[in-house]
């Protein structure tokens, strides 16, 4: 059991607000209380988890739990963050859940085949969404062992 | 030999002589009297296979082609004149009323008296003839036909040649084939006369050569080596057909494909875009009504949450319309990879999510095993998920609902059908039943979004098939689809 879990940052990395506000709502409710980071483009993302830019100073080896990424962002896309994070020693082992309104056959497939770890689209049913967000974040934050950070076989 | 026999130098040959070179000619000699009567015929005449008493019996223009009469007559007006008969020909009727022709050579003689000779050359005329038809089929050919020279020098150019090259017969017979080549494509002449020299003969071979105007022509050339009496290489015969029109309409229709495609691909990342651009505002629709209920509950009244209620459901029926048409467009879209499809399967898989979403409605589902069909896999199951999935929700509100998944014969061909005992639907509208948004049944008796059915007859025709439906009003309803079936007729 990872006792610590309750403390690791969910990283959502979301550019339309109202979808985040619904994802934050939908976590509360499922009682998931670890912080979420907010990321609202690709960029925004990278330099939170390589700790630069408007995130230069923060501890980079503080990663997050889990990454919920949506694909359609502004300035680089879901699968440009995905590929970056896949590229580099401390994030290539990093569990990310693509979230996403596409169902497009193609962005599975990259999905996947860039080494995301999950890809659930987002129901427009609200209760539906709730259930999804929960059990997501029950096997990402409390099922799931993550491997420790940087981490080599 | 004797001294009776021996001719002195430059005597005149005896009667006996002459009566045997008379009988020896290869030639046919006769005599024809003033009366127009033949008088004495050589044995040579025997080849128009009368008697030699037949022969002297009429007059000899009786004998003569009825069209070649009045030349016979006008030769003999001219040799009574006084004009040797040099080459005349005309035609004689054998005994087995064949012609055969003869060429006339004759003398003037003052006794009035006809000493004529003649020569078979009936062989000669039908080489000739021969030769006559083959250069009309050359002169009226809608093809270029060349002959050459091995070293490339043209020696005969037809019509079409220069139709179709701009250039004269008399520009180019005696002159290189070359002028013909567009630049660069003079190698290809090597190419084809090193094969031609082994014999080959050139098929349809395409390429492009140059009009007398400086304009390049497609053309499809036939290239066959040609060789004399004892079989040596002597030329080439080219046929050449101007293609310029079909390789012009070959490139239109490439154009036409290719810009079909685009506007497909376009409209393929457009309706992904609006597929997924239009289900961001639905979900904050649905998602804040529904904060709306949890938070604010006890500041709405009983309509107040009706209201939400409606709007959540409104949500959520678009965002089913937004992905129904979704799958009626790659339907249309995607190619299809067929394969042996087992049927019985896809319509196992489809059960059972149905079973999952909606467990304990006590379906009774029976699907005969087995059923094979030659199709795309992922469209046909895109098939049993509609009908099945129509037959699960129209015996919804039917107890002992029973689903059936078969195959019958129809005009000799396996029919699946699909079977259930729910609502069915008044058959006055059965052909409605297959159009986009076209809906039997009030939204409050059954959901649904009218595309299903429209998707179904989609992938069915895509594969060659049919697809009917036959039904009564709360007596069940039966699809049946047919693969393959204009392939078959074919």
């Amino acid at each position: 059991m990872n006792t610590a879990s309750n403390d690791r940052v969910i990283l959502l990395v979301e550019d339309n607000p109202k979808d985040e506000e619904l994802t934050l709502r939908a976590l509360k409710k499922s009682n998931i209380l670890n912080p979420v980071v907010v990321a609202r483009d690709g960029v925004d993302a990278l330099d939170y988890l390589f700790a630069r830019g408007a995130h230069a100073g923060r501890l980079p080896s503080a990663l997050p739990q889990v990454i919920l990424l949506d694909l359609k962002l502004p300035k680089l896309d879901g699968l440009d963050v995905l590929r970056t994070l896949r590229l580099d020693e401390r994030t290539k082992l990093l569990p990310v859940v693509i979230l996403t309104s596409s169902v497009e056959e193609q962005d599975l497939v990259r999905g996947y085949s860039l080494g995301a770890n999950s890809y659930v689209r987002k129901p427009v049913d609200f209760v539906q969404f709730s259930e999804a967000v929960r059990q997501l974040g029950l096997y990402w934050l409390v099922t799931n062992e993550v491997a420790p950070p940087g981490g080599r076989p | 030999m004797s001294d009776s026999t021996a001719l002195p130098a430059g005597a005149p040959p005896s009667h006996g002589e002459l009566e045997r070179f008379f009988a020896m000619s290869i030639d046919m000699m006769c005599i024809a009297g003033a009366d127009g009567c033949f008088k004495r015929v050589s044995p040579a005449f025997d080849v128009l296979g009368y008697s030699t008493e037949e022969l002297l019996s009429r007059p000899f223009l009786e004998f003569v082609h009825p069209d070649d009469v009045p030349a016979t007559l006008a030769e003999v007006e001219k040799l009574a004149k006084g004009a040797p008969t040099i080459h005349f020909q005309n035609r004689y009727r054998c005994k087995d009323g064949s012609y055969r022709w003869l060429s006339w050579t004759s003398a003037p003689d003052p006794s009035g008296k006809l000493y004529a000779i003649a020569r078979d050359v009936t062989d000669i005329h039908g080489e000739q003839e021969a030769r006559t038809w083959l250069a009309a089929i050359v002169a009226g050919s809608n093809d270029a036909i060349i002959g050459r020279t091995l070293d490339g020098i043209v020696t005969s150019w037809n019509r079409s040649a220069e139709r179709i090259f701009g250039y004269l017969a008399e520009e180019m017979v005696g002159h290189q084939i070359t002028v013909l080549f567009p630049p660069g494509r003079c190698a290809e002449e090597a190419q084809n006369s090193e094969r031609l020299m082994k014999g080959e003969r050139i098929e349809h071979f395409e390429t492009v050569r140059k009009h007398k105007d400086g304009q390049e022509i497609d053309v499809a050339v036939t290239l066959s080596p040609v060789r004399d009496s004892t079989g040596k290489l002597i030329g080439v015969s080219k046929t050449a057909r101007d293609i310029s029109e079909l390789k012009r309409s070959q490139r239109e229709l490439v154009g036409a494909k290719e810009t079909a495609e685009a506007a497909n691909r376009e409209l393929e990342s457009f309706s992904y875009s609006v597929a997924h651009d239009l289900r961001a505002p639905l979900r904050s629709i649905d998602g804040f009504s529904q904060a709306l209920l949890e938070d604010c509950a006890d500041k709405l009244d009983e309509d107040g949450r009706k209201y939400l209620r409606f709007v959540r459901e409104s949500a959520q029926l678009m965002a089913q319309l937004i992905d129904d048409m979704l799958t009626l467009s790659r339907v249309t879209r995607s190619e299809l990879a067929r394969e042996k499809v087992d049927l019985s399967v896809l319509a196992r898989t489809t059960h059972a999510r149905l079973e999952r979403s909606e467990p304990g409605r006590g379906v009774e589902v029976a699907i005969e095993g087995g059923l094979e069909g030659d199709g795309d896999p992922r469209l046909l199951a895109v098939v049993f998920d509609n009908l099945l999935g129509n037959a699960w929700k129209f015996t919804s509100k039917r107890t002992g609902a029973r689903v059936e998944v078969g195959t019958t014969t129809q005009n000799g061909l396996p029919a699946y059908f699909v079977r259930d005992n729910g609502a069915g639907f008044d058959m006055t509208y059965a052909t409605k039943l297959f159009g986009v948004f076209q809906r039997l049944h009030a939204a409050h008796e059954f959901e649904g979004t009218g595309v299903g059915l429209a998707t179904v007859q989609r992938i069915v025709h895509r594969h060659g098939g049919r697809v009917w439906a036959e039904g009564k009003v709360d007596g069940g309803a039966t699809f049946y689809f047919t693969l393959g079936e204009k392939e078959r007729k074919e």
